[in-house]
This record gives structure tokens, C-alpha cells and sequence, in this order.
């Protein structure tokens, strides 16, 4: 029969009492190692996340992503009477993603504008883009002959693609339209 | 707890219980040398890791855990290498066990291993149900009663020898 003595007793004998050197200098050196073990098998792990978070950066640079204005949609007016010869033209900005040889098509609220005059008067111009939403002043007393410029909003796109949009000129008072047009 | 808070009650720890510790690694592995490295490796992992104990815990129960996995991983360390060289673990432990005790001993070492552990903790340690529980990651219950199927076979091996 087991009783409780031989149970201490044949535990004392497979692990008996000793008294045990303390180093805790060896543990906290032990402790070191372990951490530098971690920070190695955590490396290339830590690598590869960056990698992965370069690769647009690296994209861009190789020129693989790039931005072009779109090749396609420009619109314009044109207004050639006795008096003046305006032409307006405008284009998105940067609608145009180039991703490896393939071509993806981005909205952007830019438009930019160009007002070319080819023969005026020299009478006081006045130039606007007039949209169902308001007026866009494009020169004021102009007299230059190239005037460019930038303007917002994707809801002027979509009015001037709807044929919504007209240029504006107003001459000593008399007034001469034409519809923006996509070309 | 801070870290360095943290890091003063784990020396305290050792300080206090590094006897029992090595005893209870020593049941384990057998080996007196092996133990100690264990106990080293054990506080080491704890001092390396302390940022990730939960502060509601029990700090000696954490390290006890970590301890009874170092001191397992290197009885099995120790298994491999000693099946390798066609030795028994037990043939290179110095105590050799005779008569009445003897059979204890190695009633002992045939146990499962979770009543095993069970009887060092509580013998060892001294460490109550729940503590054991905690550091077993098992139920009080099945702590009482893994010592209660440990104290069974050792009578029946007993009683058959």
C-alpha cells in the first residue's frame, strides 16, 4: 500500500532539496539574447511590409503609373465675326492614368482653359463661360491675345458635356455667343 | 506595473523561490543541470517578454507556467538526444532507485503527464488547486482530480509490485 511518507519520500529522492546559486546577471544576459532573436526573425518581416508599401512609389518612378491629359475629350467654342476672332478651348486635367501599358480613366474636377484671340477690334472685351449654375469670367477688358486659366467643379464638366455651356463675349455693350462643343 | 517595476518583482521572485523552482524542473527533467538551465531560460523568457503579462494575473503563476514549458521542451530535448545515443534519460539520472521507493520513483515517472506535473506543483510548489489550475490551464476540478487518479495508480503499481 502507498501511504503518504513513501509518497515524500520517493519525491524527495527524485528531486531532492539543494540550495541553488543565484545569477541573475545570466538571466538578464539571456533575456538580451532572446530579444536581439526576436528583432532578427521580426526583420524580414518588418522588410517585406515596407516592400510592399514602396511598390506604388516605385511604380511612379519607373514611370510605370503616370498621369496624362486625357488624349480624347477637349471641347470648344469658336466666335469669328467682323468684329473679333476668339477661339476657347478646354480640357480635363490629368483624367488619364497610365498603369503599365493599359490606360485607366480617373474623373478630376480641373479644367483648363484657353482663350486665343486672332483679330479684335481693340475695343474693351469682355470673355465669361456662362453655365445653367453661373458665370465664369474667363478675361475682363481683354486685350491680350492668349489668355489661360484653371477652373473647378465636375459639375461644370458634366453641364458643358450636356451642352449646357456657352462662351461669352461681350463687345462696347453687344453681346456674341456660342456653345461650348465637345470636339 | 511598470517595466521596471515589473522587472525588480521578477528578480524578487527568483530570489525568493529559485530553490523551488529548480526542484520542481528537476522532477521534470531529471537532470539537476538541465533544471537549472531551464529556470535560467524560464525567468530570462519572462524578463524578455514581461510587457506581454496581463497585469490582473498572478505574477508567480505566469512565470511557473513558463517554467514548467521550459523545463518540459527540455526533457524532450533531452529524450531525442538520449534516443540517439540508445540512452535512457532515467540511466543518466543519479539517482537509482531501490526497494519500496524505487517503485514509487518510477510509478512516478509513468504517470501521464498532466497528474504528473499535477503532483510535482502541489508537492513541489506547494501550490493550491487554483494556482495549480492556472499554470496547468486546466479546471480546479480536473486538478483534484488528476492528483486523485495520480494517488490511485501508484497504489495499484504499488500494490502489484
Amino acid at each position: 500500500m502507498i501511504d503518504s511518507s513513501d509518497l515524500y519520500t520517493a519525491l524527495e529522492r527524485l528531486a531532492p532539496r539543494m540550495e541553488v546559486e543565484r545569477d541573475w546577471e545570466d538571466v538578464l544576459r539571456r533575456s538580451r539574447s532572446i530579444r536581439l532573436r526576436v528583432l532578427r526573425t521580426r526583420r524580414p518581416l518588418i522588410l517585406a511590409i515596407v516592400s510592399i508599401a514602396l511598390l506604388p512609389a516605385a511604380a511612379f518612378a519607373s514611370s510605370y503609373l503616370s498621369f496624362s491629359s486625357h488624349p480624347s475629350l477637349r471641347v470648344g467654342a469658336t466666335i469669328d465675326n467682323a468684329r473679333l476672332n476668339a477661339t476657347f478651348s478646354a480640357q480635363p486635367r490629368r483624367t488619364f492614368a497610365h498603369i503599365g501599358s493599359g490606360k485607366r480613366s480617373f474623373p478630376t474636377r480641373q479644367l483648363d482653359w484657353t482663350l486665343v484671340f486672332q483679330r479684335s477690334t481693340g475695343s474693351k472685351v469682355t470673355a465669361e463661360l456662362v453655365l445653367p449654375t453661373g458665370r465664369v469670367t474667363l478675361c475682363a477688358r481683354c486685350k491680350g491675345q492668349e489668355y489661360r486659366g484653371a477652373y473647378g467643379g465636375l459639375g461644370v464638366w458634366l453641364q458643358i458635356l450636356d451642352g449646357r455651356g456657352y462662351l461669352r463675349l461681350t463687345v462696347d455693350g453687344e453681346t456674341f455667343t456660342a456653345k461650348v462643343r465637345r470636339e | 506595473m511598470r517595466q521596471d517595476d515589473m522587472l525588480d518583482e521578477l528578480a524578487r521572485l527568483y530570489e525568493a523561490k529559485l530553490d523551488t523552482f529548480v526542484r520542481a524542473a528537476h522532477a521534470i527533467t531529471r537532470n539537476h543541470d538541465a533544471a537549472r538551465d531551464a529556470v535560467q531560460d524560464g525567468f530570462a523568457s519572462a524578463v524578455a517578454h514581461r510587457h506581454t503579462f496581463h497585469h490582473g494575473a498572478a505574477l508567480e503563476t505566469w512565470v511557473w507556467r513558463i517554467i514548467i514549458r521550459k523545463a518540459l521542451d527540455r526533457c524532450r530535448q533531452d529524450r531525442r538526444a538520449a534516443s540517439a545515443e540508445t540512452m535512457s534519460v532515467a540511466d543518466a539520472t543519479p539517482l537509482q532507485p531501490s526497494g519500496n521507493h524505487g517503485e514509487i520513483t518510477r510509478a512516478l515517472r509513468d504517470l501521464p503527464e498532466r497528474q504528473r506535473l499535477a503532483v510535482f506543483l502541489r508537492y513541489y510548489a506547494d501550490l493550491d488547486y487554483m494556482t495549480i489550475a492556472d499554470v496547468l490551464d486546466v479546471r480546479p476540478g480536473t486538478v483534484g482530480a488528476s492528483l486523485s487518479a495520480a494517488r490511485q495508480k501508484l497504489k495499484v503499481r504499488l500494490t502489484s509490485a
